[in-house]
């Protein structure tokens, strides 16, 4: 017993420890010209110091929050506003998406074109003086169709929070209609808790390193230690990936590492603020319910009788 | 050991039981589905270390293994199931410790993710979901639901249960146009339940089939279930045929069966039409039965008459019926004849490569025996017959390139051999005269005399190209020839536009039916994939919203129509002219060609353009985007949840222990039925999406490996799930009814009345097995 405590107060002072000096010594991990600081960067992103430090700022956040309610709250409108923002934009690239894939199947089905322009001289897509301006942005057919696949991963990864912050995200709600509202509460805290972190953080972390494996030689893994990896950052340089399915298609999937990794931090964030407002609201009772929630309004001139739809019917 | 069982078992049972009680709790699915998964796994690493997690597997040194193995028994078939006595070895759970099975399997998240959920090759099928859903979205908000009931309960009104009929048309038609079941049951709650309560018809029969007709979604296309449930079938079905060859001992699933081993979402939307349209009849049919039996629980609504003006009958028998069958019937009997048919001249400048035959035969001694068990002993020597003709003759010869002289023979030949009516030409004509029959029988008191000089003028159409439009004519020569003719019908057309635009009915029905046959004829047609037919659908949606909006607003909708009409000259162009520009010669008429479906081209974008920011200034754009967002990161993060379980599963060998034991059944029917039934319990507590994601990866391995129909199996995957939607106590759709319907209509009503409806999908289901042509006739018709 007095050896776990003790351990308990050594990790907890040491991880104290950890963040004051990351944070005055910026050099060894943000100086990316040196492969050495890069690489010390990489390994802190998914190590087990980060996960503590992370713990650590949540655990006196939460204190600091119950015994001054404004600072919870605040956090809870902080996260959701970020939240939201990146959804309401991210959740533009549907119509993009299907813009686009009108015009790719006009010039593909009927003017049997093999490239997609833009630029001045083809508005539309299709170079009306067949490349006679050579400032316009020229990319194969395939390329452009390989990208609607970007649209659709930016719509998942990034509009996923925000779905949970209005409530999107399809409950079972057999049970949950019927219990009483301190109950949904309490469910909604432990969900947070144990659904969303622990699988939040697990993505992350492999997450992590996949996308530093399409960023840089030598590859890196999960299981390299901190020696390993500074050994490798003799020979590390970057490589970012740039090869797709077919040869002319799209030429960017590492974005799509950038946006899986992405996803698991906006939901690992929402889990935290979805504890907090849910913790503030069983506490504060039935009048703060949805408190400062920047929840879509249906507009009044859609006059839809389906506006008593609720969100989540929307699903099947 | 606990209790006897093995530490599989007890893995299965700690997941399952993790899983529906995280499911239970209310929590968003998604992210119960993924918690639930890493909650159960550290359980079983818990109990792992402390050793209380025995897996017996099979000794595979030992002698009796040998032996089979020596028999000839495929190493997919020995199971502890199919031989218990087989002496086993005794192992942890997780055999290299549990921080190898994070290391090896959960880590695979990132790569599920990446692979199945944002960039793989199949999520280019997926990417119809986003625009189906958009487009249902659209649509939804444009109102257009509430118009067609209102239409649809006037004209089926008179008729006894008429309103019940109708609310099973509008379900049907909604269903094709969105597939959004939740929203349907709702929508059609909302607005019909209060109609037909009040024209005395019972609560159980009005409520029932509104709950079965929203369900109708999850099959008749474009359907959003099917498009993710195909997508995960194809690839099963691929792998388990590729497992299922190499058990027999063949190289590969080609060999095996003779033919590739693929099922794509355009087949199964092919699949799914019959087997929609034949539930909505039973739907229908039940409805109108109840009404002659119980005539006071549906009683017919008379309402005044609104159509503009009176339709006699012996009109409506000419013009609607008797015209267009003989011009359909004429034109299909012409075609039959040789009369009319394609007159493509292109003659490919290569030889065709010599049929071998129908199976390939130098394969294993063991291969052959099983194809022979597949395929019959006939076929077999029919094969190897065909094999050494071709052997005899020399081997395959090569394909080479034609000599000028035989190129101009294949050429003469195909012009001797074209018939002397284009199909293009008459299929254009065909149409526009059916739309001015519908108008003459339409409105028959209007004068006739434009509809009669388009007739005319299609005559004339036809009479040219049978005396002047050869093969050889070039397309220019065509359009000059055919301009008169054409002018004379798109006179005639113009009439019978306005005059149908009179009618009610027709021009509240026409734009979503022209919408629905546009996506579901390019995909039934095979002329394009679902991905972008949704995204045609999407815009064509919004268009349509625009047009609405404007005319809500007395503004001008004419700019939507021009780009529509825009549209179809550039489609009718580019069917007709090779408008490629990096070919040697271009022809005068061809640059005119060029030209104008360039104009048509920019004129039919900007249109478009133009619809989004009506939409966007009327504030309908933003809500529409930002829904279709919702539901679209709903849906793919619950699949990212199921993918973090299903790795779970598979890390303690659970996934492999459930199709061990399916295998082991001797007969596939009974493991079909047991999958079936366990996916019609599961669908009352879990939504298709989940059934989808975690069970149907689990078990497709062996519903897709053995010889059932991958169509036949999807679709009745697809109607099981349906009905479950429907069973009382916990079917979804009857939750979704209940929150709308008025407080007269009890939860008791919902149930009774929605029984009838799960006996009739049983009672479909039972059709569907007796006679899988249902599904399979459409895509055999279909030419890939």
């Amino acid at each position: 017993m007095i050896d776990f405590v003790s351990s308990f107060v050594i990790g907890v002072a040491l991880t104290f420890y950890n963040i004051f000096y990351t944070l005055t010594h910026p050099q060894l991990w943000l100086d990316w010209n040196d492969k050495q600081s890069l690489m010390r960067f990489i390994y802190y992103g998914g190590s087990l110091e980060f996960f503590s430090a992370i713990l650590l700022i949540f655990i006196l956040l939460t204190a600091v929050g119950l015994y001054h309610r404004p600072v919870m709250w605040w956090s809870v409108r902080i996260l959701e506003f970020l939240g939201n923002k990146v959804g309401r934009i991210a959740a533009w690239a549907g119509i993009l998406m299907v813009l686009q894939q009108i015009i790719i199947v006009f010039l593909q089905r009927i003017f049997r074109v093999s490239e997609i322009a833009l630029g001045p001289t083809s508005p539309l897509g299709y170079d009306l003086v067949q490349g006679a301006v050579s400032f316009i942005y020229t990319k194969d057919l395939a390329w452009w169709a390989e990208e609607l696949k970007f649209y659709n991963a930016i719509v998942i990864c990034l509009c996923c929070s925000y779905t949970f912050i209005q409530g999107g995200h399809v409950r079972v709600d057999l049970f949950y209609a019927g219990i009483s509202r301190r109950k949904k509460k309490i469910i909604d805290m432990l969900g947070s808790l144990f659904f969303m972190i622990p699988a939040m953080s697990l993505i992350w972390l492999y997450a992590w390193y996949f996308m530093w494996r399409h960023l840089i030689t030598p590859k890196v893994s999960a299981t390299d230690t901190l020696e390993v990896l500074l050994r490798k950052s003799r020979i590390a340089k970057w490589n970012i990936e740039t090869i797709g399915f077919s040869p002319s298609g799209f030429d960017a999937y590492f974005l799509f590492k950038v946006l899986l990794l992405l996803f698991a931090g906006l939901m690992f964030l929402q889990a935290i603020a979805f504890f907090y407002r849910s913790l503030l609201e069983y506490r504060e009772g039935e009048e703060s319910d949805d408190k400062y929630l920047d929840k879509d309004v249906l507009e009044s001139n859609l006059e839809t009788s389906d506006s008593a739809l609720p969100q989540k019917e929307s699903a099947q | 050991m606990i209790f006897g069982l093995d530490g599989v078992e007890i893995g299965l049972i700690v997941v399952f039981l993790t899983l529906f009680g995280s499911i239970m709790s209310g929590f968003p699915v998604a992210f119960a589905i993924g918690g639930s998964a890493v909650i159960s796994f550290g359980i079983l690493a818990a109990l792992d270390s402390s050793g209380l997690l025995i897996h017996q597997v099979i000794d595979t040194a030992s002698t009796d293994y040998r032996a089979l193995i020596d028999a000839g028994v495929s190493h997919y078939e020995i199971s502890k199931f199919k031989y218990p006595d087989l002496p086993v070895l005794s192992q942890p759970l997780f055999e290299r410790g549990w921080e190898v099975a994070v290391d090896r399997n959960l880590s695979f998240i990132v790569n599920r993710m990446n692979e199945r959920v944002l960039a793989g090759q199949s999520i280019e099928t997926l990417l119809a979901v986003i625009m189906f859903v958009m487009m249902g979205i659209t649509l939804e908000r444009s109102k257009i639901a509430n118009d067609l009931l209102t239409t649809m309960a006037r004209i089926f009104g008179p008729l006894p249960g008429g309103l019940a009929v109708s609310v099973v048309v509008v379900g049907a038609f909604l269903a094709a146009s969105t597939g959004i079941v939740g929203a349907t049951v709702v929508t059609m709650g909302l607005l019909s339940l209060p109609t037909m309560l009040r024209n005395n018809y019972s609560p159980e029969l009005a409520t029932g089939v509104i709950s079965a007709s929203g369900t109708l979604g999850q099959i008749i296309p474009p359907s959003i279930v099917i498009v993710l449930l195909g997508t995960l079938a194809g690839d099963l079905y691929s792998t388990a045929q590729e497992t299922r060859a190499q058990a027999a001992g063949c190289s590969d699933a080609l060999t095996y069966l003779g033919e590739a081993a693929v099922v794509s979402v355009g087949t199964l939307f092919q699949a799914a039409i019959l087997p929609g349209i034949m539930l909505a009849l039973l739907y229908a049919a039940y409805a109108f039965g109840y009404a002659l039996i119980n005539p006071t629980k549906a009683p017919p609504v008379l309402g005044k008459h609104t159509t503009g003006s009176s339709i006699s009958k012996r009109a409506v028998y000419t013009w609607l019926l008797a015209v267009p069958a003989g011009l359909i019937g004429g034109t299909i009997l012409l075609t039959q004849i040789g009369l009319i048919g394609s007159q493509n001249i292109v003659v490919d400048s290569m030889t065709d490569v010599a049929f071998t035959s129908e199976l390939r035969t130098n394969v294993s001694e063991k291969c052959q025996e099983s194809m022979i068990e597949l395929h019959g002993q006939e076929r077999w020597d029919r094969a190897v017959e065909q094999a050494q003709k071709t052997k005899d003759a020399g081997g395959v010869e090569a394909s080479r390139k034609l000599t000028p002289e035989e190129f101009a023979q294949a050429i003469e030949d195909k012009i001797s051999a074209a018939p002397i009516i284009g199909t293009g030409v008459t299929v254009l004509f065909l149409f526009l005269s059916l739309l001015l029959s519908t108008a003459r029988g339409i409105s028959i008191s209007t004068d006739p005399k434009p509809l009669y000089i388009g007739f005319a003028g299609s005559f004339l159409a036809i009479l040219i190209d049978v005396t002047l439009i050869s093969p050889t004519t070039s397309p220019g020569m065509t359009v000059v020839f055919l301009a008169v003719p054409l002018a004379l019908t798109v006179y005639g057309c113009g009439h019978a536009l306005s005059t149908l635009g009179k009618n009610e009915l027709l021009r509240v029905v026409f734009p979503p039916l022209i919408l629905i046959v546009a996506v579901l004829g390019s995909i039934l047609g095979g002329i394009t994939n679902p991905t972008p037919a949704a995204a045609l659908g999407a815009g064509g949606a919004i268009m349509l919203a625009a047009y609405r909006k404007l005319q809500d607003q007395n503004k001008s909708g004419r700019i939507i129509l021009i780009s529509s009409f825009a549209m179809v000259i550039m489609l009718l162009i580019g069917i007709n002219f090779d408008l490629r520009t990096g070919k040697e010669t271009i022809l005068f008429e061809e640059w005119i060609a060029i030209i104008t479906a360039l104009a048509m081209y920019h004129i039919c974008i900007l249109g478009l353009l133009y619809a989004c920011w009506t939409l966007l200034k009327t504030k309908v754009l933003s809500p529409v985007v930002r829904e279709t967002a919702k539901v679209t990161s709903m849906v793919f993060t619950i699949l990212i949840g199921s993918q973090l379980l299903n790795l779970v599963v598979i890390s303690f060998g659970g996934e492999h222990y459930i199709q061990e034991f399916l295998r082991s059944f001797e007969r596939e029917w009974v493991v079909f039925l047991i999958v079936m039934l366990v996916l019609f319990i599961l669908g009352f507590v879990l939504d298709f999406l989940e059934i989808i994601y975690i069970v149907i990866p689990i078990v497709g391995p062996v519903i897709y490996g053995g010889t059932l129909d991958p169509k036949w199996v999807t679709i009745m995957i697809a109607v099981n799930l349906q009905t479950s939607f429907l069973t009382p106590p916990f079917g979804f759709a009857l939750f979704y009814l209940r929150g709308v319907s008025p407080p007269e209509v009890t939860t008791r009503h919902i149930y009774r009345g929605v029984v009838p409806f799960v006996i009739i999908q049983v009672i479909g289901l039972g059709l569907l097995s007796i006679f899988p042509e249902v599904v399979t006739i459409v895509p055999n018709l279909i030419p890939h």
